[in-house]
């Protein structure tokens, strides 16, 4: 409970930062797509519809649309992204580029048609900014995979050495 | 969760997802509340400040937008023609809600005709004293009992009067029915009024001591417009529409002897003040601003001093969530005026970038036009400037709107019709 109470206040925040952001830079990577990426990139399945329902509440709050759209598009980008997981080599930093640029696209499509009439990205995102998306997946995917190790596993690595 | 739970899930959300995009279903603005506190939790502390009196709550200075402009217009009884707000319509559109006016006048008030111009608007009906005051218009339709109101007309040719005239005996329409008033009987029955060099026939009211005694002759009840066969010069049925729509009327004329006593009361609708705690990315459009105050609901209406900039998409727990005009959302009613001719009422619907025009399909206006907000509703406050048109014309309005460019941080929210 605490700990989806925090994830939501960093997901508010986040993406409070980068709305704040892109009234600047337009090229700015999206961090929603980068989150779903990794998500659907996860060998755990379980924590997804919890990240995926945070999102959609921070981003209905944050940008155009109801939570019932976002959550909506959340869920269909995730399940388009999972044939990666399934069948493809996920650790591989091509299929972290692959998935975060198609999930940035996806989104930024979705959105375009649907809450903006086909009349561009409502957010005012450029291509370049689902192209950095694409770039910065890989690097994301490694700092958010990583997680400091455990101090059971810290005493069992040093009884092996010893 | 397994995959097939997160198809299904997709799947039952397709529907509201594509069919209300920008909705907000009802439990849903409390999580959104709750998401707004998280982002903001300052806000809360803020209620104090947001609760003052409204900065707009100066005595008749709101009302005086779009009203001072009207007030020339409407002078259809002369001198002894009482000026009156009107705050808002019930029954579809056939009922016209007027400011309150000292008691004693409510009595003397009661069946007098009320105009816009030249235009006559319909009657005083009767009403309880110290209730606000009604107009029943020319549409409405009395219950089945009792007899319809009828008006005796004479229409004649705007291009060229000397043309043979019609006398006309008019009634409300019934549903369904093409125009808003039906013509019962004409004389003469078969009278070209289409062709060029006739066309419009303008209606206006005849001296009647049976029908009307204490209606005076030569307002005008709208234009005639025929059905029937025009190759053959066979007319069917004969309707007479109205020049005005209840919607962009936002001050009308009682014709009255002026009795001293009928002054309208003090009745002030100045709104809450809210202050805004947080606005999305500048070059999102249209921009949403976060509001704290109180009392605030959902479809009312944020304004600055004259200007309209916005309506509340939800509201919960003191935190609102508000966009510009053009924002996606419910029809709202503007009143295109230039300052010199009639208004005209459109129902517009935000589309993110401009409007479209729901009604009327073929309306046009000039760039630099002014818009007002029509009524729309008790919530909604009538006679407030929202912006200028830049384009008007194919279904389409693009309009330079107040509510487009930075809010103030603080603004108030309501001024529809508030009981104090």
């Amino acid at each position: 409970m605490m700990a989806t109470a925090l994830r939501f206040l960093g997901c508010v925040h986040l993406l409070a930062i980068e709305s704040l952001l892109l009234g600047r830079m337009v090229w700015l990577p999206d961090v929603t797509a980068l989150l779903v990426a990794r998500c659907a990139l996860d060998a755990d399945t379980s924590r997804a519809p919890r990240l995926l329902i945070l999102l959609a509440v921070a981003r209905a709050l944050l940008w155009p649309g109801g939570i019932v759209f976002h959550l909506w598009a959340l869920l269909v980008v995730y399940l388009l992204v999972w044939p990666l997981r399934r069948n493809l080599f996920p650790e591989r930093w091509q299929f972290q580029m692959l998935a975060g640029g198609l999930v940035a696209a996806t989104l930024s499509l979705l959105q375009s048609y649907v809450l903006a009439g086909g009349v561009g990205d409502p957010l005012g995102r450029g291509p370049l900014g689902w192209l950095l998306t694409a770039l910065v997946a890989p690097g994301l995917a490694i700092v958010l995979a990583w997680r400091p190790p455990r101090r059971r596993d810290k005493v069992a690595a040093t009884e092996v050495a010893g | 969760m397994p995959r097939r739970s997160l198809l299904l899930a997709a799947a039952l959300l397709t529907p509201p997802a594509l069919l209300w995009p920008h909705a907000t279903f009802g439990p849903l603005a409390w999580v959104e509340a709750a998401a707004a506190v998280v982002l903001r939790p300052q806000a809360l502390l803020s209620t104090v400040h947001a609760a003052e009196s409204p900065v707009l709550a100066l005595p008749g200075s709101r009302a005086s937008a779009l009203g001072d402009a009207q007030r020339a217009a409407v002078r259809g009884g002369g001198p002894a023609c009482l000026q009156l707000p009107v705050l808002t319509t019930e029954r579809h559109g056939t009922v016209l809600v007027l400011d309150r006016v000292a008691r004693e006048a409510d009595a003397q008030l009661a069946h007098r005709a009320v105009v816009h111009g030249e235009d006559l608007l319909g009657f005083i009906a009767p009403t309880c004293p110290g209730d606000y005051l009604r107009v029943r218009l020319l549409t409405w339709r009395s219950p089945r009992p009792q007899p319809a109101p009828r008006w005796a007309a004479v229409a004649r040719s705007q291009i060229n009067p000397d043309l043979p005239h019609l006398s006309l005996l008019v009634a409300a329409a019934p549903m369904g029915s093409p125009f808003l008033l039906r013509v019962v009987r004409a004389v003469p029955r078969q009278l070209d009024t289409w062709s060029a060099g006739r066309w419009p026939y303008i209606a206006r009211t005849a001296a009647s001591p049976v029908l009307h005694p204490d209606l005076p002759a030569g307002l005008v009840l709208g234009r005639v417009e025929d059905v029937g066969y025009r190759d053959r010069r066979f007319v069917l049925r004969r309707y007479v529409m109205p020049r005005w729509d209840a919607r962009g009327v936002v001050r009308v004329g009682v014709i009255a002897s002026a009795p001293a006593s009928v002054e309208a009361a003090d009745h002030r609708r100045g709104g809450n003040a809210a202050r805004v705690v947080w606005s999305s990315a500048t070059n999102e459009s249209p921009r949403r601003y976060l509001l704290r105050g109180t009392e605030l609901a959902a479809g009312a209406a944020v304004f600055d001093g004259l200007h309209c900039l916005g309506r509340i998409r939800w509201a919960c727990g003191g935190l609102a969530m508000a966009t510009p005009l053009s924002g996606h959302g419910p029809v709202v009613p503007l009143v295109c005026f230039d300052g010199h001719d009639a208004p005209t009422a459109i129902l517009v619907r935000g589309r993110g970038r401009g409007f479209a025009v729901v009604w009327p399909p073929e309306v046009e206006g000039e760039p630099g036009h002014s818009l007002f907000t029509g009524v729309a509703g008790s919530a909604f406050p009538q006679g407030l400037e929202v912006g200028r048109v830049r384009e008007l014309g194919g279904g389409r309005l693009v309009a330079d709107l107040f509510g487009d460019t930075s809010w103030p941080e603080r603004v108030t929210v309501g001024g529809g019709v508030v009981d104090r």
